[in-house]
C-alpha cells in the first residue's frame, strides 16, 4: 500500500489539527533544518504502526507509556485545559484504490496545570472501499493484521523505513546471517538450503545401509572387523568434529559480529581516547606550569628581601651614612695622628735631654738581681718591693722601643669604629646591586610573563579539547567511559575472535584428515568384499551421495548468483548515487570471506581494492545495497506496493550526494518520502530537485517552527508551519 | 661596649593604629610567604600574600619612611605595638642596612657618642630608636594611605608592593 496522506493533530511539535502532508507517487521531499520537525515526522509515521518513538538521546524506540504527553504539543498543554487530544492519522491507498486508515491517538488531561497522562495510546483501523463513500472501523483482529501486513512486511521493513543514523546497521556486513537475510528478501534461497539437508540425510542413511550391507560381503573376518570398529570412530570423530566446526564457526561469526559492531564505534572511540588523552596531558601541563608559576611568585616575592630588591631606590641612605662616616672616621683619624704627633715630639725632647742612663746600663741581669733583693747595689741601700728607689730600679729594665715615661691616657672613652665600619661596608656591599635592582625585577618578571602566556595557551587549548571533545561526545553518542570500554572490548574480542578462529581451521583441518582416514578404510574395506553386492544398494549411495554434492553445489551457485545479482543492482545505483561526488568512484564486490561472510570491497577499474575508504563510503555502499535489495526484488515481486519513509538519509555523507541519492530513489521506489536538510538552505540544489528531469518528483513541502530556536525561551508558543513548494 | 649590639638589642614599635594594616599583608606568627600553612589554614596563605613575617613589613615601612622622609612619631599618648628585637631580624644584612641608614638620617654624632658615658649611650640608641618608629611608622602610613585609595590594586596585584618602591 501507498500513502496517501498524514495528518497530525498536537504531536509533538505539529500544533493544532492543520497539520496535513497529501502524497502522491515519487519522490516526496520534505525540507526543514535542524531542529524543525522533520524527525518528528519520521516519529508520527512510526508511532502509528508501531507505537514507540526514536529518543535521540537513548538511540532506540521507546513505546509511548515511556513517552506519555511528551507526545503532545507543549502549545497544546500550555493552551487548553480538560482533556487534549494527540493523535496521528495515516491513509493508505492500495492497488485497488481502496482505502486504509490507521489513527493512532493519545490523550492527556490538564487540569489547572496538573497533567494527568494515559499510560498508552489507541489505535483505529478502517476501510473505505473504492466504490463505497464512507470509511468503516475495522475491528476483527486478523483483517487489522492483514492490514499492516500489506503496508508493510516485516522483514521489508528496515530497507523501506530508516533514519539517517541507522543506515549503518541496516546491512551489517561482519553478520553472516545479514546478507542472507537480505537476499532471503529477494529470493528462495532458504528453499535450496532444505533440499541440501534432505539431500545430506538420504546420502547418510544410503551410506549406512551399504555398510550393513557390505559387512555381509567381508572375507578376513578380524581385519574387516577392525576396520569396522576404526571406521565407527572415525565416523564418531568426525561427527564430533563436525559439531564442533560448527559451533566454533558460530562464535567465530557471533565474536566477528561483536568486534565489526565495535569496529564501527571504534573510530569514534579512539578518536574520543585520543582527545581523552590529549586533555589528560595538557591537564598535567597546566598542573605542573601553574606550579611553577606559583613558585616562580612566592620566589619573587621573597627576591624581596633575599636578593635585597626591597632596597630599590635607597642609595641616598647609603650615602648620607657613608658621609656620616666619612666624616667620623677623618675626625678620629686626626685626633689619632695629633696624638701620636705630640707624643713624638714629648719623645724626641726627652732624647735631647738624655736624663737617664743608656738602655741595658747597668745590664738586666744586675738590675733584676736588685730587685730580687730588694737593695741597690750601687749605693747599697735598701729599696723594698715598690717603693719609690724599688720603681727607679725597675725602670732600668725598660726595652730599648719603649721611649715613654709614663702610662698613656686612652683618646676615646669608646670604640666603636670597627662596628660603624662593619655596617659601612655591609653599606657599601648592598649599595652596589642597588643599581641592578631594576633589570633584576624585569628580568624576573619576563620569565613570569613568559610562563603566564604559556599557561593561557594551555588555557586555550584545554577550552578547545574539551569543546571538541565534548562535541564529538554529543555528536556520537558516547561517554568517556563507554568509549574505555569500547576500545578495550574491541581488543578483547578481537584477540578471541583470532583465537577461535585459529581453533577452527585446526579442526576443520583434522575433520577433513579424517574424512582422508574414513574414505582410505572405506577403499580398504572394499577390498575386502568377495562376491557381490546388491547393484542396486551401491547405486543408491552412489546417486544419493552424488546429490548431495549436487544440492550444496547448487545452492552455493544460486547463492552467488543471487550476490553477484545483489552486486550488479548495488553498483547501478551506487553509480548513480555517486555521480555528484567525484572523489567517490570504484566498483562494490561483495567478497567472500573464509567464514562464509561477505564483505563489500571497493574496486578500481582493475579490480584492484581501493584502500582506505572512509565511513561516508561505506554508508554510499550500503545504501546501494538496501537500495538493490528493493530493487533486484521488484522484478520478482511487487515491492512497488510499498513506501519508502528515510529521515536525513543522506545525512552522514553530504550535500554532494543528495541528487545522486534521489535519482536512484526516484527510480528504485514506486513511492518514497525523505525528510532532508540539504535542500533547506542551499537554494541551488533544491532547484535541481524541483527541475531535474530524472528525478520522479512527489510532493516537496517545507517545514519551519513558527519561534527559532534560538530565539524560544520554551516551546509553550510552538508551532509548525507546512508549507508546499509544488 | 658595641653601639650596634645596644641598638640591634632594641625592640622597635609601631603606632598601634597600623595593627589591622600589618595583619592584612603578614603572618602574625611568622611563616612562609604563600605557603599554607596546616596550623594557620588558609589565612597564613592570605595574610603572608606579601609579607612572610612583621619584621619585613616593618623594614619596607622603615626604608620607604626614610627614603619618603615620612616622620611620624608614635604621639605619646597613643597604644603601641612592641614586636621581635632587630637581632632577630632577617635577613641580617638588610636589618643592618636598616640600622645604617638610621644613624645615616640621624643626628647622631658618631665622635660625641665615644666620648659618652654608658648611660648618656643608652640615651642616644634609645633616641635612635624612635626615630626608626617614626620612619616605620610614616611608611606604614604611606601604605595605609595607598590601601585606602586604590583597595582592589592590593586585591589584585600581587606585585603592588613592588610597585610602592618606585612611587
Amino acid at each position: 500500500m501507498l500513502i496517501k496522506k498524514i495528518e497530525l493533530k498536537n504531536f509533538m511539535c505539529f500544533h493544532g489539527d492543520t497539520n496535513v502532508f497529501e502524497f502522491t507517487d515519487g519522490l516526496n521531499v520534505i525540507i526543514g533544518d535542524n531542529g524543525y520537525g522533520k524527525s518528528k515526522l519520521y516519529d508520527a509515521f512510526h508511532w502509528v504502526l508501531y507505537d514507540e518513538i526514536f529518543d535521540a538521546t537513548k538511540k532506540q524506540f521507546i513505546k509511548t507509556k515511556f513517552v506519555k504527553e511528551n507526545l503532545v504539543s507543549d502549545k497544546a498543554k500550555f493552551d487548553s485545559t480538560g482533556r487534549i487530544e494527540c493523535s496521528v492519522k495515516i491513509t493508505f491507498i492500495n492497488y485497488n484504490d481502496d482505502l486504509y486508515a490507521l489513527e493512532r491517538k493519545y490523550f492527556v488531561n490538564n487540569n489547572k496545570g496538573n497533567l494527568i497522562s494515559a499510560n498508552n495510546s489507541t489505535i483505529d483501523f478502517s476501510r473505505k472501499e473504492k466504490l463505497l463513500l464512507n470509511f468503516r472501523l475495522l475491528k476483527s483482529e486478523e483483517d487489522k493484521e492483514r492490514v499492516l501486513k500489506n503496508i508493510l512486511p516485516d522483514n521489508i521493513k528496515p530497507y523501506m523505513w530508516f533514519q539517517g543514523e541507522q543506515v549503518e546497521s541496516i546491512i551489517d556486513f561482519g553478520e553472516s546471517t545479514s546478507l542472507t537475510r537480505a537476499i532471503d528478501v529477494l529470493s528462495n534461497i532458504s528453499e535450496y538450503d532444505k533440499i541440501s539437508e534432505i539431500a545430506e540425510q538420504l546420502a547418510k542413511s544410503s551410506e549406512k545401509e551399504y555398510g550393513t550391507e557390505r559387512k555381509k560381503y567381508l572375507k578376513d573376518k578380524d581385519k574387516s572387523d577392525e576396520l569396522e570398529e576404526e571406521k565407527n570412530d572415525l565416523e564418531q570423530k568426525l561427527s564430533s568434529l563436525s559439531e564442533e566446526e560448527l559451533t566454533l564457526k558460530n562464535t567465530t561469526n557471533r565474536l566477528k559480529q561483536d568486534t565489526e559492531k565495535l569496529l564501527l564505534k571504534l573510530e569514534d572511540s579512539t578518536e574520543i581516547n585520543r582527545l581523552e588523552v590529549k586533555k589528560k596531558s595538557i591537564y598535567d601541563d597546566i598542573e605542573s606550569l601553574s606550579n611553577e608559576v606559583k613558585l616562580k611568585r612566592i620566589s619573587l616575592k621573597k627576591k624581596l628581601f633575599n636578593r635585597n630588591w626591597i632596597l630599590k631606590g635607597t642609595s641616598q641612605l647609603q650615602a648620607k651614612f657613608a658621609d656620616k662616616y666619612s666624616n667620623y672616621q677623618s675626625n678620629r683619624l686626626s685626633i689619632i695622628a695629633e696624638a701620636k704627633a705630640k707624643e713624638k715630639i714629648e719623645s724626641e725632647v726627652l732624647k735631647k735631654l738624655q736624663t737617664r742612663l743608656p738602655i741595658n746600663v747597668p745590664e738586666p741581669i744586675y738590675v733584676q738581681k736588685m730587685l730580687d733583693e730588694e737593695k741597690c747595689l750601687v749605693c747599697d741601700r735598701d729599696a723594698k718591693k715598690d717603693s719609690s728607689p724599688w720603681k727607679k730600679i725597675k725602670e732600668l729594665l725598660r726595652s730599648p722601643d719603649d721611649t715613654s715615661t709614663s702610662e698613656v691616657t686612652p683618646l676615646f672613652k669608646n670604640d666603636f669604629s670597627r662596628e660603624l665600619k662593619m655596617i659601612y661596608q655591609i653599606g657599601l656591599g648592598l649599595k652596589s646591586n642597588i643599581n641592578n635592582i631594576d633589570n633584576e625585577i624585569s628580568e624576573e618578571l619576563k620569565s613570569i610573563d613568559l610562563l603566564d602566556s604559556r599557561l593561557n595557551e594551555l588555557d586555550e587549548l584545554k577550552e578547545s579539547t574539551i569543546q571538541s571533545l565534548n562535541q564529538f561526545l554529543d555528536k556520537v553518542g558516547l561517554n568517556e567511559g563507554e568509549a574505555i570500554d569500547i576500545v578495550n572490548e574491541y581488543r578483547i574480542k578481537q584477540r578471541k575472535y583470532e583465537e577461535e578462529q585459529e581453533r577452527f581451521n585446526i579442526t576443520k583441518q583434522m575433520k577433513e584428515a579424517c574424512a582422508n582416514k574414513l574414505k582410505s578404510i572405506n577403499a580398504e574395506l572394499d577390498n575386502l568384499i568377495t562376491g557381490q553386492i546388491d547393484k542396486n544398494k551401491i547405486d543408491k549411495k552412489n546417486i544419493l551421495s552424488d546429490f548431495h554434492k549436487i544440492a550444496i553445489e547448487t545452492r552455493e551457485n544460486v547463492f552467488e548468483d543471487l550476490i553477484r545479482n545483489l552486486e550488479n543492482e548495488a553498483n547501478a545505483h551506487y553509480k548513480i548515487l555517486t555521480s555528484g561526488n567525484k572523489s567517490a568512484r570504484g566498483i562494490i564486490r561483495l567478497k567472500k570471506q573464509p567464514n562464509g561472510n561477505y564483505m563489500p570491497e571497493l574496486n578500481d577499474e582493475n579490480d584492484i581494492p581501493i584502500s582506505g575508504f572512509n565511513t561516508g563510503n561505506m554508508i554510499a555502499i550500503k545504501l546501494s545495497v538496501i537500495m538493490a535489495i528493493i530493487s533486484a526484488k521488484s522484478v520478482t515481486e511487487g515491492v512497488d506496493r510499498y513506501t519508502l519513509i528515510a529521515d536525513a538519509p543522506t545525512s552522514v555523507f553530504g550535500e554532494d550526494y543528495t541528487v545522486g541519492f534521489c535519482k536512484t530513489v526516484s527510480k528504485v521506489y514506486r513511492q518514497s518520502i525523505v525528510m532532508s536538510k540539504e535542500f533547506y538552505r542551499n537554494l541551488k540544489l533544491r532547484e535541481e530537485l524541483l527541475t531535474n528531469p530524472e528525478i520522479k518528483l512527489g510532493k516537496v513541502y517545507i517545514i519551519e517552527p513558527s519561534i527559532k530556536e534560538s530565539e524560544r525561551v520554551n516551546r509553550n508558543n510552538l508551532t509548525t508551519n507546512i508549507k508546499v513548494l509544488n | 661596649m658595641d653601639l650596634i649590639k645596644k641598638i640591634q638589642l632594641k625592640e622597635p614599635e609601631y603606632d598601634a593604629c597600623y595593627e589591622e594594616l600589618i595583619k592584612k599583608f603578614t603572618i602574625d606568627q611568622g611563616g612562609q610567604a604563600g605557603k599554607v600553612d596546616d596550623r594557620l589554614g588558609t589565612v597564613a596563605y592570605e595574610q603572608g600574600r606579601f609579607f612572610s613575617t612583621k619584621y619585613e613589613i616593618y623594614m619596607y615601612a622603615l626604608l620607604i619612611g626614610m627614603k619618603k622622609n615620612l616622620k611620624h612619631p608614635t604621639p605619646s599618648n597613643a597604644k603601641s605595638k612592641k614586636f621581635i628585637k632587630i637581632e632577630s631580624w632577617q635577613p641580617r644584612d638588610l636589618a643592618n642596612y636598616c640600622i645604617m641608614s638610621i644613624i645615616g638620617v640621624s643626628d647622631l654624632d658618631l665622635e660625641a657618642l665615644e666620648q659618652m658615658e654608658e648611660k648618656e649611650i643608652d640615651r642616644e640608641v634609645t633616641k635612635l630608636k624612635n626615630l626608626m618608629e617614626a620612619y616605620a611608622n610614616g611608611g606604614l602610613d604611606f601604605i595605609k594611605a595607598e590601601y585606602e585609595n586604590n583597595e582592589m590594586i592590593f586585591e589584585n596585584n600581587e606585585l603592588v608592593f613592588f610597585d610602592l618602591l618606585d612611587k
